[in-house]
C-alpha cells in the first residue's frame, strides 16, 4: 500500500479510559477510496477506535491517549488541530439514529448552517443533493418541514447519513449503523455504503460478520483492544493469517 | 400446630394495627392541608370583592382593599425573576455543559445545596447589610429584589439543570460530530429544547418569591404607603408582609381579621395558581416530546 | 457521478486558488488553522459561563464573610461568652443586655418539639405511602405534600395564631395560646413535606432483594418494614430528620406569629430542676432578627449584635446541611453497590 493510497495512518495508538487500557498499540494504514470494516467481539475497542478518528472520543472525561493518528500529513492529536475542520471532513453516523428534533430540512441543513452557509438557494440545493444521495428525496420531498423524528428507523438513519453528507466530508465513519434497524432497512443502508464508496472513504464498525463480508473491501479485526489482523476482506474471511481471527470468524467465540 | 396458627394470627393483627397507625398519620396529613384550606377559604371568601382587590387600604386598614400589596408583590417578584433567571440558567449551563467532574464542580454543587438551606431571615439580614446599607440602595424594591434573587438562585439553577439534563446526550454528540462548537450546539440544539423546562422552573421560583416575607421585612417592605412605588428605590407594600402586620401589629386585630383572611386567601390562590400553571405546562411539554 | 466531479474540482480549486473566493491553502493548513476570532469568541463564552457557575460559591463565601465582618464589632464589645450564656436580651435598653441564651434555647426547644411531633408522623406516613397505600390515595398524598411544601409560611403562622392558639389556651387553661407548643405544632406541619419525601425515597431505595429475602423467610410485610427496610434506610431517614431540623430552626414567620416572642428563658423549674418547656411564650433567633432588624439603627451595637445572631443561625444550618449531605451520599453509595 503506497502512502498516497492511505487516508488514515495510526502509529502506536494507545488509549485508556481511566485505568482501562482500551486500545493497545494500534498501528495500521486505512486505504483511500475503500470501505474498511472493523469487526470483533463486544468490548474489543472497535467503536473506540472509530471515535478516535474524529476525536469524538474526547467527550469521555476519563480518556487519555498516546501515539499518532496521521490524516493529511497531520497528527490529529496535536494541540493545534482545528476540531471543527476535522469533524467536517470526517463525518460520523451513530448506531442509534439520532435525528435532531427539527424538520427534515433543518436536520440536513444543520451542518452547512453552522458553517456559515445561510443563503436559501445554497441550502435548498445542499438538502436536495444530500437527500438524493441517500435515496430519501422522493420519499420526503413533499414533507421537508415535518419533524425528522416522525420517520421510520431506517429513514431516520438515512436522514442522519444525509445530514453528514451535507457537510461534504471526505471520510464517513459508521458505528454499527444498522444494528438498530430491521433487515430491509439494513440492506438499503448496505446498498448505500457500496454506492457511496466511489466518493468517500468509508469505515464501518459492525458486529455482524456477514455484513462485513458483504459490504467491505478491507477488514480490521480487533480483540480486547489489540488489532489482531487487517487485510482485504476476502482473505480475512477465507484464509486468515491468525488463529484468533479464524476462531472469531468461525464463531468459536464472540 | 395450634401454636403456629395463633402466632401467625397475632402477627397479622399486629401488622394490621401498625399499618392502620401509619395510614392514620398519612391521612392526617391530608386532613391538615384540607382543614387549613377550608379555614382560609371559608373565612376569607367573604372579604373578596372587586373593591378588595383593586382599592387601596382605607381608614387605618379596616376597610378598602389590598391593591398596593398585590402590585408590590408583583413588582418585587418580577424583578426577582428578571435578575435571578438569567444568572441561574447561565450557572446551570456551566454545570451541565461545560464543567467536568472535578473538585470544583462538587464544591459548586455543595454550595448550591447549602445556600438552599440558609434561613430566609439570614438572607434578609445579608440583604439589609449589603444592598441596603453598604451599597446604599436603602430599603427599597431593588434591595428586596436582589435579596430575593440570591435566595432564589439555588432553585432556579436546580430546575434549569434538570431541564438541560432532559435533553438527550445523543443530540449533542450528533451536533459535535458535524463540526459544531460546544456553544453552537448549546445555542442551536440544547437551549431551544430545554427552554420550556426552564420556564416552568422560573414560574415555580416566582411563586416562592411571591410568598416570602422574611427577606423583604428588612429590605424594603412597608406597611402603608400612600402611593404605589414608581422607581426601584421606592419602598413597597407586599401581600405576605401585609398579612403579617394585619395579624400581629394592627391596633385592633380583631377588626381587621376578615381582611387578613382575605389577604391570606389571595396569596394562597396566587401561589397555588402559579404552581398549577407550571405543573400543567410541564406535563404538556413532556407529552409533546417525541424523543 | 456529479458529486465525484465536484470533489475533484474542489480539490483542484484548493490548490490553484480559483475564483471561489477561498484563499489558496492546503488542506493541512485548514486542518490546523485556528480561526482567531471564533476561538476568542468560544473562549469568552466559556469564561462567562464559568463565572456564572462560580456564582454560588462566591455568594456563599460572601454571606459568611459579611456575617463575620458585621458581627465582629459586637463581638469585640461584648464577649462571645455573654452572647452564648447571658440570659438577658435587651439590646436597646439603657443598660443593654446581649445574652442570647433565651433565644438560642427558644430556637432549639421549639425545633426539637416540632421534630418530636413530626418525625414519627412523617415516618409513619412515608411507610404508608411506600408500602401500604392504595394507588388512589397515593395519588392524592403526593400533591398534598407538594402543596404543603410551597405553602407560604406567613399563612401557616396566621392559622396558628388565630385558630390553634385559642384551642391551646382552652385546653391548657392559659390566658394566651401563643406559646412554644403552638410554634412547635406549626413547625411540625412545615417539616412534614421534607421529612416525608426524603424518608420515602430512602425506603424506596432499599434493595428489593432484601425485602424479598425477608418475605421468603416468612416475615409479614410489617415485619419486613420494621426489621429490614427501616434499618436499611436509617441513614437516609436520619438525613431527612436533620434537613427537617435545619428547615425548622431557620423558619421565621410561622414561629414569629405563633410562639409569643417573650424574652424569658424557656425554662421551668420542676422540683428545683430547670427543665425546658414549651408551655410558655418563647422567642427564637429568627424571630428576633425579624422583629428588631427593621428598625435597628444601622451601624449601632444592636445592629451588629443581630449579625451575631445571624452568624449563629448560619453556622447551625450550615453544619446540619453538611452532615445530612454526608449521610445521604453515604446512604446512596451503600445502596448503589448492590
Amino acid at each position: 500500500m503506497s502512502e498516497n493510497g492511505v487516508v488514515f495512518k495510526t502509529d502506536g495508538l494507545n488509549l485508556w479510559y481511566g485505568k482501562n487500557h482500551a486500545l493497545k498499540n494500534v498501528t495500521v494504514n486505512i486505504e483511500k477510496q475503500k470501505v474498511t470494516s472493523i469487526i470483533g467481539p463486544s468490548g474489543c475497542g472497535k467503536s473506540t477506535f472509530l471515535k478516535v478518528l474524529n476525536r469524538m472520543v474526547d467527550q469521555v472525561p476519563s480518556v487519555h491517549y498516546s501515539g499518532a493518528v496521521i490524516y493529511h500529513g497531520q497528527n490529529i492529536f496535536s494541540g493545534n488541530i482545528n476540531l471543527v475542520n476535522l469533524r467536517t471532513r470526517v463525518g460520523m453516523v451513530f448506531q442509534k439514529p439520532n435525528p435532531f428534533p427539527k424538520s427534515i430540512y433543518d436536520n440536513v441543513a444543520y451542518g452547512p448552517r453552522i458553517h456559515g452557509k445561510t443563503r436559501k438557494e445554497t441550502l435548498d440545493r445542499v438538502v436536495e443533493t444530500s437527500l438524493k444521495q441517500v435515496g430519501l428525496w422522493e420519499e420526503v420531498k413533499d414533507r421537508l418541514h415535518e419533524s425528522g423524528l416522525g420517520l421510520s428507523g431506517g429513514q431516520q438513519q438515512r436522514l442522519c447519513l444525509a445530514r453528514t453528507l451535507a457537510n461534504e466530508p471526505e471520510v464517513i465513519l459508521m458505528d454499527e449503523p444498522t444494528s438498530a434497524l430491521d433487515p430491509t432497512a439494513t440492506l438499503r443502508i448496505e446498498d448505500l455504503i457500496r454506492n457511496l464508496r466511489k466518493q468517500y472513504h468509508i469505515i464501518v464498525v459492525t458486529h455482524n460478520m456477514q455484513q462485513a463480508a458483504r459490504v467491505s473491501d478491507n477488514t480490521m479485526f480487533f480483540l480486547v483492544g489489540e488489532l489482531i489482523e487487517t487485510g482485504d476482506t476476502e482473505t480475512i474471511f477465507t484464509n486468515p493469517r491468525e488463529q484468533r481471527t479464524e476462531d472469531y470468524i468461525t464463531g468459536r467465540f464472540g | 400446630m395450634t401454636d403456629l396458627a395463633t402466632l401467625t394470627r397475632i402477627k397479622k393483627i399486629k401488622e394490621k394495627l401498625w399499618f392502620t397507625l401509619c395510614a392514620f398519620f398519612a391521612l392526617l396529613t391530608i386532613a391538615v392541608l384540607f382543614w387549613i384550606l377550608f379555614d382560609v377559604i371559608s373565612k376569607g371568601f367573604s372579604s373578596i370583592s372587586w373593591t378588595f382587590l383593586t382599592d387601596r387600604p382605607r381608614e387605618q386598614m379596616t376597610a378598602g382593599g389590598i391593591w398596593p400589596a398585590i402590585v408590590g408583590t408583583f413588582y418585587v417578584a418580577s424583578l426577582t425573576i428578571i435578575i435571578s433567571v438569567p444568572l441561574g440558567i447561565a450557572s446551570a449551563i456551566y454545570l451541565n455543559e461545560y464543567a467536568g467532574k472535578g473538585l470544583l464542580v462538587r464544591l459548586i454543587r455543595l454550595s448550591i445545596r447549602n445556600l438552599s438551606g440558609v434561613p430566609s431571615i439570614v438572607y434578609g439580614l445579608f440583604g439589609l447589610g449589603l444592598f441596603a446599607a453598604t451599597f446604599r440602595l436603602g430599603t427599597s424594591l431593588i434591595s428586596a429584589a436582589l435579596t430575593l434573587s440570591i435566595m432564589s438562585l439555588p432553585w432556579v439553577i436546580t430546575a434549569s439543570e434538570e431541564a438541560l439534563k432532559a435533553v438527550p446526550q445523543s443530540f449533542r454528540e450528533g451536533s459535535l460530530a458535524l463540526g459544531a462548537t460546544k456553544w453552537q450546539t448549546i445555542r442551536q440544539l440544547v437551549l431551544p429544547n430545554a427552554i420550556s423546562g426552564m420556564a416552568t422552573g422560573s414560574i415555580l421560583s416566582l411563586a416562592r418569591a411571591a410568598g416570602e416575607t422574611a427577606p423583604i421585612i428588612l429590605t424594603g417592605a412597608a406597611f402603608f404607603l400612600p402611593a404605589l412605588p414608581t422607581s426601584l428605590g421606592d419602598r413597597f407594600m407586599a401581600m405576605p408582609y401585609h398579612l403579617y402586620i394585619l395579624a400581629t401589629q394592627h391596633m385592633s386585630p380583631g377588626e381587621v381579621r376578615p381582611l387578613a383572611y382575605g389577604t391570606a386567601l389571595v396569596l394562597i390562590v396566587l401561589v397555588l395558581a402559579l404552581n398549577m400553571v407550571a405543573i400543567i405546562w410541564r406535563y404538556r411539554v413532556r407529552k409533546k416530546q417525541s424523543w | 457521478m456529479f458529486k465525484v466531479h465536484d470533489l475533484i474540482a474542489k480539490r483542484i480549486s484548493l490548490v490553484v486558488n480559483s475564483k471561489s473566493g477561498e484563499h489558496s491553502k492546503t488542506i493541512q493548513d485548514q486542518l490546523t488553522r485556528q480561526s482567531r476570532s471564533s476561538n476568542l469568541g468560544n473562549y469568552l463564552v466559556e469564561k462567562v459561563f464559568f463565572l456564572s457557575g462560580m456564582l454560588t460559591i462566591i455568594i456563599l463565601f460572601l454571606i459568611l464573610g459579611f456575617l463575620l465582618i458585621n458581627s465582629w464589632p459586637a463581638l469585640q464589645e461584648i464577649s462571645i461568652i455573654e452572647f452564648l450564656s447571658g440570659t438577658r436580651w435587651m439590646p436597646s435598653a439603657p443598660e443593654p443586655g446581649f445574652g442570647a441564651l433565651p433565644l438560642i434555647l427558644g430556637s432549639v426547644i421549639v425545633t426539637i418539639g416540632a421534630l418530636v411531633l413530626s418525625v414519627p408522623w412523617s415516618i409513619a406516613a412515608a411507610i404508608y405511602i411506600g408500602e401500604a397505600a392504595p394507588g388512589k390515595i397515593r395519588e392524592i398524598l403526593k400533591p398534598v405534600i407538594e402543596i404543603l411544601e410551597i405553602f407560604p409560611s406567613v399563612v401557616l403562622g396566621f392559622i396558628a395564631l388565630v385558630v390553634i392558639s385559642p384551642v391551646i389556651a382552652n385546653v391548657f387553661n392559659l390566658s394566651s395560646g401563643l406559646i412554644g407548643l403552638n410554634g412547635a405544632i406549626v413547625l411540625a406541619v412545615m417539616t412534614l413535606p421534607t421529612i416525608i419525601s426524603i424518608s420515602e425515597d430512602a425506603l424506596k431505595s432499599v434493595p428489593q432483594d432484601f425485602k424479598e429475602a425477608s418475605t421468603a423467610l416468612g416475615a409479614t410485610k410489617w415485619e419486613t418494614v420494621r426489621n429490614v427496610s427501616l434499618p436499611a434506610a436509617s441513614s437516609g431517614i436520619v438525613a431527612a430528620i436533620m434537613l427537617g431540623f435545619g428547615r425548622a430552626v431557620g423558619e421565621t414567620m410561622a414561629v414569629l406569629m405563633a410562639a409569643g416572642n417573650a424574652l424569658d428563658m424557656p425554662i421551668r423549674e420542676i422540683l428545683h430542676i430547670p427543665v425546658p418547656t414549651l408551655m410558655q411564650s418563647l422567642r427564637t433567633l429568627t424571630a428576633t432578627i425579624a422583629i428588631e432588624g427593621s428598625d435597628v439603627p444601622w451601624g449601632s451595637t444592636h445592629y451588629h449584635a443581630l449579625f451575631v445572631l445571624g452568624l449563629i443561625l448560619f453556622l447551625i444550618t450550615f453544619a446540619v446541611n453538611l452532615i445530612s449531605d454526608i449521610m445521604l451520599s453515604r446512604f446512596q453509595e451503600v445502596n448503589r453497590n448492590d
